[in-house]
């Protein structure tokens, strides 16, 4: 049998696999919205962690991660990884738990619905789902990029990148638009196995057939002695210049909580222990995670030297092609294709939940809530086809854009739950502001001062909802309590 | 030891930890430890397990089981 036989098999098996799994939780979810959209908050501890944990495997890890450190080496790991094992368990613990204790009293659904409650204010909802949407597309896009480089490569130009972007798009449409939230946890735990299996088997196999572990590292470092420092620019610019550094730890520990994707993710957790443990096992996680994807990037600039730019973007199944059989680089698609769906399923759902229940008419949400999410689903697919065939970026610099506007919401997530003189209008300014001096940094508009726009917006998120508040009226007390009181006696009794 | 101090020892070893990350270690000249690993790279890891520490101080005490 052919190499491409094989490899169309392997990923035909793991298509079945994920399919098989839609269709089972099709059967068991009810047509309510809160068991479409949340699973009916069931997740326990593994399925809410794998949930989690899937959400953070994507293209930006396997195929933009590796890209980078191709160029900058070992760094890359200190400048991403090592950050987020506490920033992600710390806003999991102020933000996250305080909004599944609200979430759950209230019986909302989504993170826009939560807010627009917390100011009731049904237009609030409306912007959120503008902010959220405006940053989860290209994020989105950073995904389907991902699964067409790899397909491109690893099926040696017979699956074209436009069509390997539409044919991702159009599996992960099927199974989530059919199984709805159950679907999307439970593929995440066969996707999250594929996905760590794959590859950490392809670390060992791959640095074998390069010539073992010490002689590949030891040849990278005669080859490329600076790939095991820190970057030095002299003009104190560039991402690993001090405060690039301390402003891009910022953006990537503090935008996961602001995915709406995640938020969602956590109000479908059954019990606070489940939330708990994900935290508790996503350090020994990460881990697994980065290594190899930093290392990966590191060996191939000794078996592909010559890489300029986003050409580094396919270093991985460039490895992968060069050096695993047929089978294996089925298996390493398959670990592309479910890191790229398992998080691209939460984040469809997650939009379209906020479409259905935020911002339709609330009689006709409230009627075909999940035939209108399916609705959106498809259009939502189409656009970001359109988006990924015009390649707008690099996938770290579209991820980087995506991720700094995520953490403008930071401000409104944890005053909304935490101080109940926040208002709507602090929320708004918050919003505003904070997006504004984002994209005037992002354009060069005004000065860096050596950090990264994300430090700017998120100052003037802050700044907007201290000022915005303390210059409008209260919300009522009424309303500020049905929110807040539950929080508050939980944090209180522990 | 009361809840005030805990939570005030925790975020004093949070703050500790993101000084710690602003900081690296150079390879230079120095042999790779075990063979294979940077030494930035055990430094980043030895950090993540100080990190993973935090976390199950503050799951495990600081933060309540109420739902």
């Amino acid at each position: 049998m052919s190499a491409p036989a094989i490899r169309l098999i392997v990923i035909l098996v793991y298509f079945a696999i994920v399919l098989v799994i839609g269709a089972l939780a099709f059967r068991s979810t009810q047509a309510t919205a809160e068991d479409y959209f949340l699973g009916g908050r069931t997740a326990k501890t593994v399925v809410l962690f794998m949930a989690l944990f899937g959400t953070n495997i994507t293209p930006f890890v396997l195929m933009g991660i590796p890209g980078l450190a191709y160029h900058h080496g070992i760094a890359v790991f200190g400048l991403n990884a090592a950050i987020v094992v506490l920033g992600i368990p710390l806003s999991f613990w102020i933000i996250g738990y305080p909004a599944w204790i609200a979430s759950k009293r209230l019986g909302v659904v989504t993170p826009a619905e939560l807010y627009a409650r917390r100011f009731d204010a049904r237009w609030f909802g409306w912007l959120m789902f503008a902010v959220f949407f405006i940053y989860t597309v290209p994020y989105m896009v950073t995904a389907v990029a991902g699964v067409g480089i790899a397909v491109d490569v690893l099926s040696e130009g017979a699956i074209g990148f436009e069509l390997a972007a539409a044919g991702i798009l159009l599996i992960t449409l099927a199974y989530t638009s059919l199984g709805g939230m159950k679907a999307t946890m439970w593929t995440n735990v066969f996707q999250g196995a594929v996905f760590l299996g794959f590859s950490l088997l392809a670390f060992f196999l791959i640095s074998d057939d390069l010539g073992g572990l010490s002689a590949l590292m030891q040849r990278v470092q005669e080859a490329s002695p600076q790939l095991f420092e820190r970057p030095a620019h002299a003009s104190g610019q560039g991402p690993f210049a001090p405060g690039a550094w301390a402003s891009w730890a910022l953006a990537i520990a503090l935008t996961v909580i602001a995915f709406p994707h995640m938020l969602v993710r956590i109000f479908a957790a059954k019990d606070v222990r489940a939330l708990k443990n994900a935290c508790r096992y996503y350090p020994l996680a990460m881990i697994v995670l980065w290594v190899p994807a930093v290392l990966f990037g590191m060996w191939a600039t000794v078996d592909h030297p010559g890489l300029v730019g986003r050409a580094s973007d396919a270093v991985f199944p460039m490895l992968v092609l060069d050096h695993l059989g047929p089978t294996l680089q089925g298996v390493a698609l398959a670990g592309i294709l479910a890191a790229v769906m398992s998080t691209l399923d939460a984040q469809m759902l997650t939009l379209s939940s906020m479409l259905t229940r935020d911002v339709l008419p609330q009689a006709l949400g409230e009627r075909h809530p999940v035939r209108l999410g399916r609705l959106f689903l498809v259009g939502l697919a189409a656009l970001t086809w359109w988006i990924v065939v015009n390649k707008p970026a690099s996938i770290f610099k579209l991820a980087g854009v995506s991720f700094s506007g995520y953490v403008t919401l930071v401000p409104t997530l944890l005053l909304g739950l935490r101080w109940r003189r926040f208002t709507v209008w602090g929320a708004t300014a918050s919003l505003v502001l904070g997006n504004l001096v984002l994209a005037a940094s992002f354009a060069g508009w005004i000065p860096g001062l050596g950090l990264l726009p994300v430090a700017w917006g998120l100052m003037a998120a802050i700044v907007g909802a201290v000022v915005g508040s303390l210059f409008s009226p209260p919300t009522a007390p009424s309303v500020v309590e049905a929110v807040i009181g539950p929080v508050e006696r939980a944090l209180r009794g522990g | 030891m009361s809840r005030r101090v805990e939570h005030g020892l925790f975020w004093l070893a949070v703050v500790a930890l993101l000084v710690a990350h602003m900081f690296g270690v150079s390879q230079g000249e120095r042999p790779l430890l075990c063979g294979w690993v940077p030494l930035d790279l055990a430094y980043r890891i030895g950090w993540i397990t100080a990190a993973a520490a935090l976390v199950f101080w503050m799951t495990g005490r600081l933060w309540p089981d109420n739902e």
